[in-house]
């Protein structure tokens, strides 16, 4: 079950002035280490 | 970050060499972003119709060059009473959270240069509570 999604990451870079970007996956229950992540 | 080159071209008929002239080509930072997710209490497995509580974890780190408005956003698509006073002190004010598109945006100004090795890492941390329906089951 999706915990956050549509992450990413957006600035400046202050030396370059070029525009610096990412995203990383969704979190899940299932990113827990656990393993029991999975809704029953 | 700056890295300075300069080449020299030398023959047999020619042993002093050619000189260029010096070029500079600036580094561009990189970044990274990573999350991590820790279940904290209710039910493990989440089961249906009941909450489970989960810690979330966002980290932001940066290498050569200073990050100017450095923003992260990201949704919360299934915490129906999300809770921004679980977020933790060093950047809750730093957040704003629209109940409405359940959109966080986490605003961490300038990113410094190597945050996350000589400087501290940037972190955001907060509980999310779910309660699964039947739509969400083996999800």
């Amino acid at each position: 079950m999706t915990l956050a999604n549509n992450i990413s990451f957006s600035g400046t870079d202050d030396y370059t002035q070029v525009p610096v970007s990412g995203s990383i996956q969704d979190l899940t229950t299932n990113d827990d280490p656990s393993g029991k992540g999975i809704v029953q | 970050m700056n890295i300075t080159a300069q080449t020299q071209i030398k023959s047999s008929e020619y042993p002093e060499g050619f000189l260029s002239e010096s070029q500079v080509l600036k580094i561009q930072t990189v970044t990274k972003l990573s999350g991590s997710v820790a279940f904290s209490s209710g039910a493990l497995p989440p089961q249906n119709g009941k909450s489970s509580v989960y810690h979330v974890s966002i980290a932001a780190s940066d290498s050569t060059n200073d990050i100017d408005d450095a923003t992260v956003t990201l949704n919360l698509p299934n915490s129906n009473n999300f809770d921004p006073t679980t977020i933790n002190a060093a950047e809750s004010g730093k957040v704003t959270y629209d109940r409405n598109t359940r959109k966080l945006t986490w605003s961490l100004g300038k990113l410094n240069a190597h945050t996350g090795d000589f400087n501290a890492l940037r972190r955001l941390t907060f509980t999310v509570v779910v309660n699964p329906g039947p739509s969400n089951s083996g999800s």
